[in-house]
């Protein structure tokens, strides 16, 4: 015979649903019987388990996206495309990105100057520059003391869609198999990578952005150190920053 | 770990060409669930999810079912990517000059996650009557004499099924205590 068979009110003790007297005749068989109180020692932390459960839990999981690995087992790789999928801002004319290097785009970058859109030392953003009216500049500030990195962000509207213009100065230069990353960020949200590119030895940059969002939806333009590699979070690694606004 | 997690296992470490498509349906949803309610960021949470599957193939090899199940395994590298996805939310300081570094200690709020979802998984093997009567216990709220009036089964078999079913999970939490 079953300690619960034995004991039917096992249940209904670990559930605290006894009466007074069930509680009392019930103990009275925990004092007398090893083997049921060795069953209740079992049983009580999976009891506290499923206590602490909290209510999301027991709710049906959400779906998972589809397995999506790159070169990957065949039958992985059949449900989804052989790369990994973008996030719309990231689509577009913003594929320089070396998080995926697989793709080619270390290769452009091991040329030193970022390409796709443009990073040089010129003098302003390109054509057709909006009035003073439609843009505004905000001063990036370094995060690493005594690091002499400064830069001004322009911010203009172009023709309905913003683009941001960063001037960078006193970068240190690119190191091997790192890149720059400029993101628009909030505090504790989710975070937007917007571009990337290298600096030469002259620590400067000058970098022309379309904006897939409107820069004031977040708080800060961010610039941070990336390493190449398949992960396209954020490295904590961040150099220079400043409002948007 | 049961057979079927045997086999399975067994597979992903001889590298199967089709093991990781079967651990990711068997435990896809557990470990994203996890994920997205420690990151609370659907976006991240795919993002990781894939990090950790891949993960899981690149290291199959290491994979020991001598130390845990594979699904503890996976769960494992769930909980260090989220870990270093939340530590990459890098806090935005009041004053730009200020550190970005992060401080706040995660892992122990994760891991009270993990240890939830390992619970969600292995009130998933259970047969369906014993998990659907835990699920109107400690979900719904009701006693077991409300369960047996609402549901129309006899109290006697309510209880019985309550024992089985903690009994079940508690054999299925040994291992992984261990």
């Amino acid at each position: 015979m079953s300690t619960h068979e034995r004991h039917p009110q096992l249940s209904a003790y670990l559930l605290g649903e006894l009466s007074a007297e069930e509680l009392a005749a019930f103990e009275r068989a925990l004092a007398e019987d090893p083997d049921l109180r060795g069953e209740v020692e079992r049983l009580r932390p999976v009891i506290a388990r499923l206590e602490a459960l909290p209510a999301e839990a027991w709710e049906d999981a959400p779906e998972p996206p589809p397995l999506r690995l790159p070169g990957e087992p065949r039958a992985a790789s059949q449900a989804a495309p052989a790369r990994r999928e973008r996030r719309w801002w990231r689509q577009g004319p913003l594929t320089l990105r070396p998080a995926f290097a697989a793709l080619g785009a270390a290769a452009l970058l091991a040329a030193g100057i970022g390409i796709g859109f443009a990073v040089d030392d010129g003098a302003g953003p390109s054509a057709g520059a909006p009035s003073a009216a439609q843009q505004r500049t905000v001063a990036l500030a370094p995060l690493r003391q005594g690091l002499g990195a400064h830069g001004r962000a322009l911010v203009a509207d172009a023709g309905g869609r913003e683009r941001v213009t960063l001037r960078l100065r006193g970068l240190p230069p690119s190191r091997a198999h790192q890149f720059y990353e400029v993101w628009l960020m909030d505090a504790n949200g989710p975070l937007i990578a917007i571009g990337s590119f290298r600096v030469g030895a002259d620590g400067r940059a000058t970098i022309e952005l379309p904006l897939p969002v409107e820069a004031t939806r977040y708080q800060y333009f961010d610039i941070s150190v990336q390493p190449e590699g398949n992960d396209t979070a954020h490295s904590g690694d961040s150099i220079l920053r400043g409002a948007t606004a | 770990m049961d057979r079927d997690e045997q086999r399975l296992a067994q597979r992903l470490v001889e590298r199967d060409e089709g093991a990781l498509a079967d651990v990711y349906a068997r435990y896809g949803r557990a470990t994203f669930g996890f994920l997205l309610r420690t990151l609370r960021d659907r976006p991240a949470a795919e993002d990781v999810q894939q990090q950790v599957f891949l993960e899981a193939w690149q290291r199959a090899t290491q994979y020991d079912p001598e130390r845990g199940s594979l699904f503890t395994w996976l769960m494992t590298i769930a909980r260090s990517r989220a870990i270093d996805q939340l530590r990459r939310r890098v806090p935005v300081p009041q004053d730009p000059s200020e550190s970005p570094a992060l401080e706040t200690p995660v892992a122990p709020a994760v891991d009270e996650l993990v240890e939830h979802w390992h619970m969600v998984e292995l009130l998933r093997r259970l047969p369906h009557d014993e998990a659907e009567l835990l699920r109107r216990r400690f979900y719904g709220g009701l006693s077991q004499s409300e369960i047996a009036s609402e549901t129309g089964v006899p109290l006697g078999t309510v209880k019985m099924r309550m024992v089985s079913g903690l009994r079940r999970l508690r054999t299925m939490m040994e291992p992984e205590e261990a």
